[in-house]
Formats: C-alpha cells, sequence, structure tokens
C-alpha cells in the first residue's frame, strides 16, 4: 500500500502525543486517537477503532514493559481486577444493542466528573501493610527518590464489583476504562497514584488485545495507518515513562483530574452528537 | 516474575515495532503490507504473551491463589476470543 510520507508523520505524531498522555495517566489513548482518526484523517468508526486498539497495544506494552520491569505495575492486582473488567465488557457487549448509548454517555461523563473531583479534594490515603506477608500488602520503589513505599490494597472485593460495573459501562460506550480503573484503584483501593496508572497500563495492554485481534483476523484493519500509529505510540510510551520517573504523586493527581474532566467534556460532547 | 514477564513484552514490542517501522520503510513495495502484517500480529499478542509468561511464572514459583487468578484470566480471553470468532 502506497501511503504519503507527510502523512506517515502526521500519524506517527498522533501516536507519539496519545502514547505519551496514556503513559504518564494509565490510560490506553483511544479517547485521543478515535476522534482524531475519524475528523482529521477522515476513517470511518470501525476503521479508527481497529488502528486505535493497535495504537493502545502499542502504548501499554511499551508503557507496562518498563513499569513491571520496576516493579510500579502490580501484575497481581492487574490479572484480578481484569478478569471482572473482562466480564463486565462481555456483559456490556451483549446488551450493547438494547442501550441508549446518549444516556450512558452521560452517566459515563458524570461519573469521570465524580472521580475529578473526588481526586482534587481528597488526599491520597495510603495504608501501609498491615500485617507482614498478607496476599494484598504490595511495595514498589518510587523512582523519583528511590524510596521503598509499602501499601496494602483494601476493599478488595467491592473493587472488583465496581471493575465490573466500569467494563458495562466501557463496553457500551466504547471509552476506555483506564479513565474509571484509575481513580478506582487511587480512591477506593488505597493504591498510590502511580503504582495504580502503571497496572491500569499494563491492564488496558490486555483488554485491548481481545479486540484488536478480532479485527486482525478478520481483515477489517488498515495496516499503514495501524503501523504508523504504532510506531509513533511506542515512541509516547518512551517519552511517558522517563517523564514520569520525574513526576511527585501530587501533581500527578492533579494532572490526572484535568485529564478526567478534559474527557468528560468530550463524553458529554458525544453524549450531545455533536462528536 | 517481573523481570521475565517484562522481558516477554519488551521481546515481542521491540520486534513487532522494528518490523513495523521496516514495513512502512517499503510501504511502496509489495512486501511491505507482508512485514507490517507480521509486525501488527507479534505486537497485538504480546499483552498475552505477557500474561502467559506470568502464568508459567507464577506455577514454576507454586503460588497457586495467584496461578488461579492467571489461569482464569488466559481462559477468559481464549473463550472471549472463540466466541467472537464463531459469532462472526
Amino acid at each position: 500500500m502506497d501511503m504519503e510520507p507527510v502523512l506517515i508523520i502526521a500519524l506517527i505524531t498522533v501516536g507519539v502525543c496519545a502514547g505519551t498522555i496514556g503513559t504518564l495517566f494509565g490510560v490506553g489513548g483511544g479517547i485521543i486517537f478515535i476522534p482524531v482518526l475519524t475528523i482529521l484523517f477522515d476513517l470511518s468508526a470501525s476503521e479508527a477503532v481497529a488502528v486505535s486498539l493497535v495504537g493502545i497495544v502499542a502504548t501499554s506494552t511499551g508503557a507496562a514493559s518498563f513499569y513491571v520491569k520496576s516493579g510500579i505495575a502490580n501484575v497481581r492486582l492487574g490479572l484480578l481486577l481484569e478478569i471482572t473488567t473482562s466480564v463486565g465488557a462481555m456483559i456490556g457487549a451483549l446488551f450493547a444493542a438494547y442501550a441508549a448509548n446518549w444516556v450512558l454517555l452521560f452517566i459515563f461523563g458524570c461519573v469521570l466528573i465524580y472521580s475529578a473531583v473526588s481526586m482534587i479534594l481528597r488526599k491520597e490515603r495510603i495504608i501501609e501493610n498491615s500485617d507482614e506477608g498478607g496476599d494484598m500488602n504490595f511495595s514498589y520503589t518510587d523512582s523519583k527518590d528511590l524510596t521503598e513505599r509499602q501499601y496494602e490494597v483494601k476493599n478488595v472485593k467491592s473493587g472488583l464489583l465496581v471493575c465490573t460495573a466500569a467494563g458495562v459501562l466501557s463496553s457500551l460506550t466504547g471509552v476506555g476504562g483506564g479513565t474509571i480503573k484509575v481513580p478506582l484503584m487511587n480512591i477506593h483501593m488505597h493504591v498510590p497514584i502511580k503504582v495504580a496508572s502503571a497496572t491500569s497500563s499494563y491492564m488496558i495492554g490486555i483488554t485491548a488485545f481481545s479486540g484488536a485481534i478480532i479485527f486482525f483476523i478478520h481483515g477489517d484493519l488498515l495496516l499503514d495507518y495501524a503501523a504508523a500509529i504504532a510506531v509513533g505510540a511506542f515512541l509516547g510510551s518512551v517519552i511517558g515513562t522517563s517523564i514520569s520517573k520525574k513526576l511527585d504523586a501530587g501533581p500527578m493527581r492533579k494532572y490526572f483530574s484535568i485529564l478526567l474532566l478534559a474527557v468528560s467534556v468530550i463524553v458529554f460532547l458525544e453524549a450531545g452528537g455533536v462528536l | 516474575m517481573n523481570g521475565s514477564t517484562s522481558l516477554a513484552l519488551r521481546c515481542c514490542l521491540f520486534a513487532g515495532i522494528a518490523l513495523l517501522a521496516v514495513g512502512l520503510i517499503f510501504s511502496e513495495q509489495e512486501y511491505g503490507d507482508d512485514i507490517m502484517w507480521v509486525g501488527i500480529l507479534i505486537l497485538i499478542a504480546s499483552p498475552f504473551v505477557g500474561v502467559l509468561t506470568t502464568l508459567s511464572h507464577l506455577t514454576a514459583e507454586k503460588d497457586w491463589k495467584w496461578v488461579k487468578v492467571a489461569a482464569v484470566l488466559a481462559a477468559m480471553i481464549l473463550v472471549f476470543l472463540i466466541i467472537s470468532l464463531l459469532r462472526n
């Protein structure tokens, strides 16, 4: 397939921007990829979703390979939450045809605003390990000051239930789960924000794999668009991980809240039929 | 576990991205698409390869509680894939 070099560079640039933001905050980047690909690059919705999923896998895998190695991503917690998120996504897929999309998008937007306001108003509450060797006691080394921080994951059962609901909502609206999973882990389960966003990055790749492989097998993927976006997203993930090493948890929560508010605007525009 | 999972992710990621970059460079040639096809397949598969690597590592460590969690997730992904392929 012949592709203009300018188009390749433009797609790589989009990938770099979305990959950097996605890596920093543990969101896939679909909220950036899909509107940009449909509006600026004139792709159909299904073509944009397929290309976006490949970009999300590249962002997520690039970020996860770093975060998992450094121990910031909590692989065990990620696997556990991914099970119920996937169940929710499957339930959502079954009922997608019966749901009024604008109502769901409106609910989703409200959840995002609630999460953003909670993250601004509430101070991060980390519970240090209460008993040695507990199943949900973990630790990580903060790359900024190289200190080991311990934390205990709380409210696991209700967290799993909320993850199921997040999966349902995410699957019904097509908006990625990172924007719900990160605040859920941070506010409800008392997981440090850096661990929450890194774990979310790891989880998002697994979720995107299931969708991307279906498009790939069916041949519904624009190979050259996906290749350019993936290369850009990979570069973005490298930039994102190097920025995240220098960020403190406080500013990170504030920036994440701003991102949530920006995403909620896009979601409300979608609900109103503007996008 | 973290080291081996990260290594598996990196191997797939770097191989996939390298092939995609080469495919883009040769996109005017007929074989450019074939190279990109392989690159995308390797890239897309990387998160699942990561889960399988974690599962095998946990099994080797005999960490049975988390082996169950990883095995259930891997099985669910496979079932979801099969159902999706059969429905279409």
